[in-house]
């Protein structure tokens, strides 16, 4: 009973059945110190068998509450063993014995029980204690953080609580008033703006599971949704999924290419209307503009399906000329995209670029001019660098509708290239698999914060720039 | 020649190009409506027709398209107009140091890809919905789905246009209507909306006109159901017929007509606004101290 001395040293019987058992128990936070500071040493990994015999406690033990015994009569090296555990699902509510080897039980007569295998009846208690344990722990661990973070909570929370002050905001708009700027800003913010992205963020982390199964055990979190974008499935050949890693490669440079095009287009125009015209000419200018930015996106699209079908206008013009003489596909080699992509979203870099320029003084070009600097020094050095806010506004626009339209590649798009926010439509329509759609979709999200932190960096302007049109 | 004028003569071509890429591909769209050939295309002119305007009455897919759009836009302007509101007006009383991470906050949805706030709006109310035990029925609504959807970035629009009618607005009428006695909800209607009338003006149309002709966010939250612009993309896509065309013209002369009314508008209270300010210059000039 070397092993058990000393706790026995303890006048506790309940501690030998304890360290007997305990280290067979899958202790949901083994890693605690709390929760096992007076066993001593586990040295039994299962119970039964020769050596085992000598340290068991005598089946006779009186009141432990919670004890097992194996007699210490069993034979021989292949003797049976028994294995206490806890169920594997921590809910506490018993112990699983399994017995390895029954056959060599030893055979019982009728009534005799030479291999008493006791359980009594308080033995869930076992668990109990552990949980027990772990509950101390936690509140321990809780309360030193509280005294950690508390300090800082209460100096942030200073800040988020007063961010307004509700006493003066209700006396200074009445109740009325403050009820409905409340409800709904207070609505548009939580259950339009955070929440929805939140849910989805959540939504992107777990299985595509049928209606019945969500909330029910199965309903866990998984980075499968973002792996699949990355390594595709476990079967595929190819180490990546470059299927869809290429399409969104793909969306990000082309929408970058559509975004420097569409610069390179309208800054002269800007320019010219915001520092030569003047007057009338200068509002014909504007409502020229204007109007085309009001007529559908999908119809500006499938104008230029028109004009590069394969009889359509170009081919038509080209052949009959004799430049060439097979229609060319203007869909497969993503020509009719990318200058679909470009008009689409043309104003929306015209007009930040003219407002920048427009309140630039023109005093300053001529005295630029005056002192001897060319047309290009003029631009890159005085009016480029005064409109950076207006041309960081319109390139985040002019990339962000891009990344994101769903129409303009659908219409114009080849059969064989995919537009990244096509797979997600397809995950969530076709495919039926709204969590891989979710997950597609936060990738693009990202990709757009990234862009936009990108702008603001370079461009050194705030996020109310950018919104600014 | 000399070389001011070659410049000037490379604007000039420079700006025809731009204006030719501008409408030709508009243009062409709307003439191949009238060309009699069954696919949409004006090469080859086989000869002028309205028939397919006649079509387009009776496709019945496109009347119940176009119905759905009226009322899902109606419903974005009732709900987005006066959110927008709200937000510019909250703005205003969020406490200075924080305005920076409460306007990244509202504004953050016009910065985000449509397909997105479609996807987020969908799952956020079904999932929201079965948690707080909502009708399955009611946060499934297509058109419920469509207007919460939409109007999450439309109000973000109509916040920024009352937010620059705001700017110019001088608190001290509403104390001295309120030290003369009136109510919080009697300035709100009297002094603060007659004094935003124009803003709203301009918000209601554009959050019509937005609501009407998006397609990102609807073709997600519509699920079953169709506006005017999903069915103009499905047929778009897949459909060869001049019907595209033809509602192409209807569409854009629709539009044309509210852009018009819009630019008028504003036109006329910017040049109203100048005049005010010309004013009020000229009498600061007459007398240099004010009282």
């Amino acid at each position: 009973m070397s092993e058990a001395a000393p706790a026995q040293g303890m006048g506790q019987e309940i501690v030998v059945a304890q360290s007997v058992i305990a280290p067979q128990l899958p202790q949901p936070g083994s890693d605690e110190p709390a929760a096992t500071p007076s066993m001593p040493s586990p040295s039994l990994p299962s119970v039964g068998g020769s050596e085992a015999t000598p340290s068991m406690p005598s089946p006779s033990l009186p009141n432990n509450s919670g004890s097992m015994s194996v007699s210490p009569s069993l034979p021989g090296a292949s003797a049976p063993s028994v294995t206490p555990s806890l169920p594997s699902n921590g809910s506490g509510s018993g112990v699983n014995i399994t017995i390895v080897n029954p056959e060599n039980l030893p055979a019982l007569k009728p009534g005799q029980t030479e291999l008493k295998l006791v359980i009594q009846p308080e033995a869930p208690a076992q668990p109990m204690q552990e949980d027990g344990g772990i509950g101390f722990f936690t509140i321990f661990l809780a309360l030193v953080t509280a005294m950690v973070v508390a300090p800082v909570v209460q100096r942030e929370a200073g800040k988020w609580v007063g961010f307004v002050n509700a006493f003066d905001f209700i006396r200074k708009n009445g109740a009325v008033i403050s009820g409905y700027l409340i409800l709904f800003a207070g609505g548009w913010i939580v259950f339009m703006i955070i929440l929805p992205q939140a849910f989805m963020l959540d939504f992107s982390f777990r299985y595509n599971l049928p209606p019945p199964e969500v909330g029910g055990p199965n309903d866990v979190y998984t980075l499968k949704n973002y792996t699949y974008l990355l390594f595709g499935r476990e079967t595929d050949d190819a180490w990546l999924n470059w299927l869809h890693l290429e399409v969104f490669f793909k969306t990000i440079l082309a929408s970058v290419i559509v975004t420097v095009l569409n610069f390179l287009l309208c800054y002269p125009l800007a320019y010219f209307m915001a520092q030569s015209v003047h007057g009338k000419s200068q509002r014909l200018l504007f409502l020229c503009l204007l109007l085309p930015f009001w007529v559908n996106e999908i119809l500006r699209a499938f104008a230029f399906k028109l004009i590069f079908a394969q009889a359509g206008l170009i081919n038509v013009m080209m052949i009959n000329i004799g430049l060439w003489d097979t229609p060319f596909d203007f869909f497969k080699s993503d020509v009719a995209l990318y200058t679909g992509l470009t008009y689409a979203y043309l104003l929306l870099m015209i007009f930040p670029l003219y407002n920048a320029i427009e309140s630039l003084d023109h005093n300053q070009i001529e005295a630029a001019r005056d002192l001897g600097a060319s047309w290009w020094r003029i631009h890159t050095r005085v009016v480029m660098p005064y409109a950076k806010p207006g041309i960081a506004s319109g390139c985040t626009m002019v990339f962000m509708l891009s990344a994101g339209a769903l129409a303009a590649p659908n219409i114009l798009g080849g059969p064989s290239s995919l537009w990244f926010t096509q797979i997600i439509y397809q995950w969530y329509n076709t495919g039926g698999n709204w969590p891989q759609g979710s997950a597609y979709a936060f990738v693009l999200l990202i990709a757009c914060i990234v862009f936009v932190r990108i702008m603001m960096r370079v461009f050194n302007v705030s996020l109310g720039d950018i919104a600014k049109r | 020649m000399t070389s001011e004028q070659i410049n000037r003569w490379v604007v000039r071509g420079y700006i025809l190009l731009f204006f030719v890429y501008l409408f030709g591909p508009l243009v062409i769209m709307s003439a191949s409506a009238f060309n009699t050939s069954s696919y949409p295309t004006i090469t080859p002119w086989e000869g002028f027709t309205t028939e397919w305007f006649s079509n387009l009455a009776n496709n019945s897919k496109i009347i119940n398209g176009l119905v759905n759009s009226l009322w899902v836009g109606l419903g974005v302007v009732a709900l987005a107009v006066p959110t927008g509101l709200a937000g510019a007006l909250m703005l205003m009383e969020v406490r200075p140091n924080l305005r920076p991470i409460y306007y990244t906050i509202v504004v953050s949805p016009v910065l985000v890809p449509g397909v997105i706030l479609g996807i987020s709006t969908v799952i956020f109310w079904e999932r929201f919905g079965t948690f707080v035990g909502l009708d399955y029925k009611t946060t499934s609504n297509p058109f419920f789905l469509t207007i919460i959807g939409q109007s999450t970035f439309i109000s973000a629009y109509c916040m920024l246009i009352f937010i620059a009618r705001l700017q110019r607005f001088d608190k001290t009428q509403e104390e001295a209507a309120l030290d003369l006695g009136a109510t919080h909800v009697q300035v709100f209607w009297k002094v603060l909306l007659p004094f935003l009338r124009p803003a709203i003006f301009s918000s209601i149309i554009l959050a019509f006109l937005t609501s009407f002709e998006n397609y990102n966010t609807t073709v997600f939250t519509m699920v079953a159901k169709g506006t005017l612009v999903t069915e103009l993309a499905g047929m778009a896509r897949f459909g060869v017929s001049p019907e595209i065309s033809a509602l192409a013209v209807v569409i854009i002369a629709f539009t044309l007509t509210g852009a018009v009314i819009y630019e008028i508008k504003k036109r006329r209270e910017e040049a109203h606004e100048e005049r005010a300010k010309a004013a009020a210059k000229m009498a600061r000039i007459a007398d240099p101290e004010p009282a």
